[in-house]
């Protein structure tokens, strides 16, 4: 067990300081606040921090500390979260400090669970049993698998209408688990294909080729024969803080469980989370079943939310699963502009005037903010279903508010299908941070996905730094190595795009003889040729993809900005505002959540998993904005004594008709 | 923690692929010796490399570091060392979790960490430039992730080099060990309150760190009185005058430069220095020659290194003999072995201790199983399991190895014999017959009587497929002890002679057609293979062979010289000697021809060493020695008619041990290292 430091007031002082932060931020203005004691506990606890309570800062604050008076070479502080948020924070607010730079380097860990897992438990357990990995990627593993497979084997998948998604195992001993086949039947384990299917999961293992998930099998297999590695992690971390962990799943729990926390000489672990904003949970799954977040005796709730004010806080309250009893603290505009009590509003629709809304919302904006906020603002509509095929029971998805809106690019980068988008989806990021690396990331990137198609025997996956991997494989090689360089100088440093013309005459061809090079291709397959072919992308098209699923009005001025998007994709987000728009998954989302609504229902843990999942997702959307929170919901769902009922509850009413805007006064 | 395998590739001496380096180390002290230039400080050399030193020197990879195959154009590209580390602690598996591999020993699961430092040269690739890019990774194949320069940092390695310069190290100065030294003392930086100048009352020296109490004495000396006033009228009298209006020029006197924490205490610490002062004249100044000084050096550096929980505690010695004479050597190898092997109790890390020597003096002094042969490019471990000797001959020869016999581990070649005689004759005979013993670099050990064998089989590998062999030619020289059947009589035996059974003596008549051969070989067969190779006199003994192939005549003048020794050496020795000659030339021609055959003229002349008075064998052998050297120099005999004189098993064994022995000691390993063979001057150094 390692003695945590003590965390002093200058301590804290001091972290507010570096991090820019008024004094008070963590201690209240009566030294009350919940934050203080969190940052101080050195014991195993469990943090419910509620939207816009500042969980990422007071996280990366307490590191600070923390790294500001670690004294051991040789063990460090674990930082767990789904994504790198956590590790971009600190480069961000501490990267300017050696505290900030000591926390990002041994012996601290501080990455996704994944990446804890490979680089611990998987990946030196599979270099112990002499594997080189040649790739931990699921489309590069799965398809070379789906080609190992004998064509008899690959038809009788076919023809069950079952694919390459199936070639995973669920242990080292490279159970299928069950695999459905026929009529309520299971395939058996002795049959041919069985076996086969087998057989090409255990050449894969030896060809060093992994889906992203068999990583956790190959740490749990270590787990089970060398049963000591958890007292050699315990020791290098006696200190486990994870991040968002309401969105572990059970297998990742389980893990960590085992890891850190079974048996005795367990690790100090410090959560943070929030049980009410688990949406990425696996879908009809409550979460994770083991070690379930949070535990009830060493749980501190923050729910005091620096983000919206009462108003908001009151309205959004019931939705939480395990309502925190929000208290709003903020609320007020930027520039001390006052909140705006009972001015959120709900617009009811028809099936004729879905498409009206967003034009309404705007209209609504423009009157309750002022110039400088409309203009500086971000304003949002944000609905649970971004994707539908139907359209019946309007409104069902986004779309049905917005027709432009294209589900594909939102959210996440989407993979670009052809090297020309590599190159613009490089120069877009280059352009926003300034730096050449992004697009010279992008395009190495692309070379190695070109390499790949011409080649598609060869295994070679993208790493960290794809750069400096393709200079590694063009070694020897010095004319390829010049055309890569010349590649590379002038598109990513000269900034010269290529246009079709010298694409096709120039260009294409010397991309393809450096995959070529890097592939040891002799003929080029279709797809890779198809994957060299011009695509328009011109300026306008780089502008366009940024402007896409925004929303611009500038029929007045300021001219503003709405970004269209799902629930999902906002996530830890702030606004200024934002509509929150009926969809449809089985039955309407926000109709289903009237009981709440109305304040007829509180919380949801007797609910159903369906009904949890939609209150989880709308407790999300109705805890983004700071400011002005509005609904879109349809106007049969409620009746007039529901209305009054709403309105007694602080919400303004409007009827939408394809004429205007009839508020209920 | 502690390195247990080292493999060196395409590193200065060391090649690839067969001729690279493998080095098996055990916890504790290893010593490296071999000749010069064998390699011993290309290991200790490459062990900085990849894990750097202590002292934060930084070693820059030169062009002559790439080793350069015999024979090929240019040199090569990539050097790679590799070490296993094994033994971790809990804290140490912790520190490199991510770095481990998972081995199995013995059906036990259990870790080691691999490191592996490459360095490549890319000069030319791409320009013309000198480029040379290192890397550390980790993996048993080096596909691991690389190393952090944080977790490199722990396993920094103390290195002490030849011929130190102990003194500077230990005075005060910027930079000065001891100043380092103290600076990593757990002590010196956390005992005791910083200083605050805002405390009132004074504070009590004695609550005070180091730090603090520096910091005192600065405040209190800018406080001064005399600083004070001197201050004042610096500052009053002469810079005011010179200052513009509102804008005061004022000068401070203070003691030493401002700096932070770091920095004050590091100049605190240079002003220290340490003396050795003996305890039994301790008001005598302190003034101890370089020797005591690097004694008092190295007794730092191990304090450093047992103090920390973890890191790799390896202390790497070039020629600890250095400055040091024989005894404190001695004392020093007791001391430096006793630490490596009582470390490791108590919390405290094991200290992994790796030297180089060319001392016989060090070498004697060390465990043999500690002991490692570098021969060749080659490393040739002799720790227990490696040899073929049996650990009853590790207790012998612990007990048996002398400094004189130790120098058989730098030897190019080596010459084990039975006896005095032996000694003194056979480097005389071998100059005289032109393949002169120490020219070649070759070795005599004298083991009295005892444990020949044993001796030989430390260049007897257990698994010479894997291993190769130790390419050092050892001669093993023993008797036949056969007397021709004319000797018993003259010797003194009577007859009738007990039956066989009962006599310690053997004729030729007791052995019957091919048995004589049969003897030989058995005798022959108890200690030989590999390179080493026994030769067994022709018939009796030395005197007795030397006789009868052809210096009857000067065997039985050394003999009678050596019957009246004492004589001789009273005053007017020259007169002395001529008359003993003379008398013994006479005694000599009658002999002969009383004699029926040389068996009986050898008999006679062997009489004298068995006969009262008894001739000392090793004083007959520095006569004998005489007069040979005399002939030869008279040009009495040229070498290539001493050589047709001497016996046949002499000679041969004189070849094979300086490398002229044809096939046997095919000794050419093509590495450009020089072989035995090679016209090279000078012995073991």
């Amino acid at each position: 067990m390692i003695e945590l430091p003590e965390v002093s007031d200058q301590d804290v002082q001091w972290a507010c300081n570096v991090l820019g932060l008024p004094e008070t931020a963590f201690s209240g203005p009566d030294g009350a606040d919940p934050r203080l004691g969190v940052l101080r506990a050195n014991a195993t606890l469990d943090v419910e921090a509620c939207p816009g309570s500042g969980k990422t800062t007071l996280l990366v604050a307490k590191l600070a500390i923390l790294a500001r008076h670690w004294n051991t070479a040789e063990r460090g502080i674990c930082v767990l979260s789904h994504t790198n948020a956590a590790r971009r924070e600190i480069e961000k607010k501490l990267g300017a400090t050696s505290e900030g730079q000591r926390l990002l380097s041994y012996p601290h860990y501080v990455g996704t669970i994944h990446g804890f897992v490979n680089e611990y438990l998987a990946l030196p357990w599979l270099r112990s049993k002499a594997i080189t990995i040649e790739a931990v990627d699921d489309e590069i593993c799965l398809n070379w698998r789906w080609r190992k497979l004998p064509f008899a084997t690959k038809r009788a998948l076919e023809n069950r209408r079952e694919s390459v998604r199936r070639l995973r195992y669920q242990n080292s001993e490279f159970d299928l688990g069950d695999i459905p086949w026929g009529k309520g039947g299971v395939l058996g384990r002795e049959s041919a294909t069985y076996q086969n299917m087998q057989r090409v999961c255990r050449d894969s293992y030896q060809a060093g080729l992994f889906c992203h998930d068999e990583m956790f099998v190959w740490a749990s297999d270590l787990l089970d024969r060398n049963p000591d590695v958890t007292r050699h992690l315990r020791q290098r971390f006696p200190l486990l803080l994870i991040d968002e962990v309401q969105d572990n799943s059970e297998s990742q729990s389980r893990l960590l469980q085992r890891i850190f926390m079974a048996g005795d000489h367990t690790v100090t672990r410090q959560r943070f989370g929030d049980q009410n904003q688990a949406i990425y949970a696996y879908e009809g799954q409550n979460g994770a079943a083991t070690d379930s977040f949070p535990t009830e005796g060493i749980k501190r709730t923050i729910p005091n939310s620096y983000r919206f004010g009462n108003s908001i806080a009151a309205l959004a309250n019931p939705l939480g699963v395990s309502p925190h009893g929000l208290v709003g603290q903020g609320g007020v505009g930027r520039d001390g502009e006052p909140e705006l009590v009972g001015r959120h509003a709900i617009f009811l629709i028809d099936d004729d005037s879905v498409g009206r809304v967003i034009d309404e919302y705007v209209a609504y904006l423009r009157q309750e903010f002022g110039a400088a906020e409309l203009s500086s603002g971000d304003f949002t509509a944000v609905g649970a279903v971004h994707r539908a095929d139907k359209d019946d029971k309007l409104p069902r998805s986004i779309r049905h508010y917005w027709p432009e809106y294209d589900p594909e690019i939102s959210g996440a980068e989407p993979r670009p299908n052809t090297l020309l988008q590599y190159l613009a989806a490089g120069r877009r990021l280059a352009e926003l941070s300034g730096e050449t690396n992004d697009l010279v990331e992008k395009l190495a990137e692309g070379v190695l996905r070109l390499a790949r198609l011409m080649s598609p025997e060869i295994a070679i996956s993208t790493r960290k730094r794809n750069h400096r991997y393709v200079m590694e494989l063009l070694e020897g090689n010095a004319d390829a190595l010049e055309t890569y360089s010349h590649l590379v100088r002038t598109i990513a440093v000269s900034r010269l795009f290529p246009v079709r013309d010298s694409w096709e005459a120039d260009y294409r061809q010397r991309f393809e003889a450096v995959a070529r090079v890097l592939s040891a291709a002799d003929a080029i397959p279709a797809a890779a040729n198809e994957f060299l072919d011009w695509r328009e992308i011109s300026d306008g098209d780089a502008e366009k993809a940024k402007r896409n699923n925004v929303l611009r009005d500038a029929k007045q001025d300021p001219a503003i900005k709405v970004r269209i998007g799902s629930i999902h994709s906002v996530k830890g987000e702030t606004h200024t505002a934002t509509l929150v728009l009926e969809t449809f998954y089985h039955k309407h989302h926000l109709k289903e959540l009237k009981p709440w609504l109305l304040r007829q229902a509180q919380g949801g843990n007797d609910q159903s998993d369906r009904i949890k999942q939609r209150l989880r997702l709308h407790y999300v959307a109705m805890t983004r904005a700071a400011r002005l929170l509005c609904l879109a919901m349809r106007a049969d769902a409620f009746d007039d004594a529901e209305i009054d009922l709403l309105r007694e509850n602080g919400w303004r009413v409007a009827r939408i008709t394809p004429d205007g805007i009839d508020w209920v006064e | 923690m502690h390195i247990s395998k080292i493999e060196i590739e395409n590193f200065r001496c060391f090649g690839e692929g067969e001729k690279r380096f493998v080095l098996p180390l055990s916890p504790g002290l290893t010593a490296l010796l071999g000749e010069n230039d064998a390699g011993k400080t290309a290991v200790i050399d490459a062990l900085r490399f990849i894990f750097g030193t202590r002292d934060q020197e930084y070693y820059r990879v030169q062009d002559s570091d790439f080793h350069w195959p015999a024979g090929s154009d240019e040199r090569r590209r990539e050097i790679r060392i590799c070490c296993r580390l094994e033994g971790l602690s809990l804290k140490e598996q912790g520190a490199f979790a991510e770095f481990l591999t998972y081995v199995e020993e013995e059906g036990e699961p259990d870790v080691a960490l691999y490191v592996h430092w490459t360095a490549k040269d890319k000069s030319g690739a791409r320009s013309g430039r000198r480029m040379v890019f290192s890397e550390v990774r980790t993996g048993k194949n080096g596909d691991g992730p690389t190393l952090d320069v944080e977790a490199r940092e722990l396993l920094r390695s103390t290195y002490l080099r030849p011929l130190r310069d102990a003194e500077r190290a230990l005075t005060a100065g910027r930079g000065s060990r001891l100043s380092e030294i103290l600076k990593s003392t757990r002590q010196v930086i956390d005992v005791g309150a910083d200083y605050d100048p805002d405390t009132n009352p004074a504070p009590n020296v004695a609550d005070l760190s180091l730090l603090g109490i520096g910091d005192y004495s600065s405040a209190l000396i800018s406080e001064h009185e005399g600083i004070r006033r001197a201050r004042q009228t610096l500052n009053e009298t002469y810079l005011r005058p010179l200052s513009f209006a509102g804008d005061n020029l004022e000068g401070q006197i203070s003691v030493g430069r401002q700096g932070d924490r770091d920095a004050r205490l590091r100049q605190l610490l240079e002003r220290l220095e340490l003396e050795l002062r003996s305890g039994a004249a301790p008001e005598l100044p302190a003034n101890r020659g370089l020797g005591s000084n690097n004694l008092l050096f190295m007794a730092c550096e191990l304090l450093l290194l047992g103090s920390e929980a973890v890191a790799l505690p390896l202390l790497l010695i070039e020629e600890p003999e250095a400055h040091l004479h024989p005894q404190r050597q001695l004392r020093l190898m007791q001391f430096l072995a006793e630490q490596s092997s009582r470390s490791g109790g108590n919390g405290q890390n094991e200290i992994q201790i790796i030297l180089t020597t060319h001392s016989p003096n060090l070498a004697s002094a060390i465990p043999l199983d500690s002991l490692v042969l570098i021969h060749g490019g080659k490393a040739f471990t002799l720790a227990r399991g490696h040899t073929e000797l049996s650990p009853d001959d590790y207790r012998f020869l612990q007990r048996f190895l002398d400094v004189t016999k130790s120098n058989l581990f730098f030897a190019r070649g080596v010459m084990i014999v039975e006896g005095d005689a032996e000694n003194i004759l056979l480097p005389t005979l071998a100059r005289l017959i032109e393949m002169d013993l120490s020219a070649h670099g070759v070795s005599i050990v004298n083991v009295g009587g005892v444990g020949l064998r044993r001796f030989a089989r430390i260049f007897q590998r257990k698994d010479p497929e894997v291993d190769g062999l130790i390419k050092v030619p050892v001669a093993c020289i023993t008797d036949m002890d056969v007397m021709p059947d004319c000797a018993p009589v003259i010797v003194g035996k009577t007859e009738p002679f007990p039956a066989r059974k009962d006599r310690q003596w053997r004729m030729k008549s007791d052995f019957a057609d091919g048995e004589l051969d049969v003897r030989r070989e058995a005798i022959r067969a108890k200690a030989s293979g590999q390179l080493v190779e026994t030769f067994v006199s022709n018939d009796w003994t030395l005197e007795y062979d030397l006789a009868l192939h052809g210096l009857a005549e000067e065997v039985w003048i050394a003999g009678m010289l050596a019957r009246q020794d004492e004589k001789i050496n009273e005053p007017d020795k020259a007169q002395n000697i001529f008359r003993v000659t003379r008398a013994a030339k006479a005694r000599f021609k009658e002999m002969q021809e009383a004699s029926g055959n040389a068996e009986e003229l050898a008999s006679h002349v062997y009489s004298l060493f068995t006969n009262s008075p008894k001739a000392s064998k090793s004083i007959a052998a520095q006569y004998l020695s005489e007069i040979l050297e005399w002939k030869v120099a008279r040009g009495t005999y040229d070498s290539a008619t001493l050589a047709g004189l001497l016996p046949p098993y002499v000679t041969a064994a004189v070849r094979y041990a300086t490398g002229n022995g044809g096939d046997e000691a095919e000794n050419g390993n093509g590495e450009g290292e020089a072989a035995p063979n090679a016209e090279a001057a000078g012995g073991p150094s």
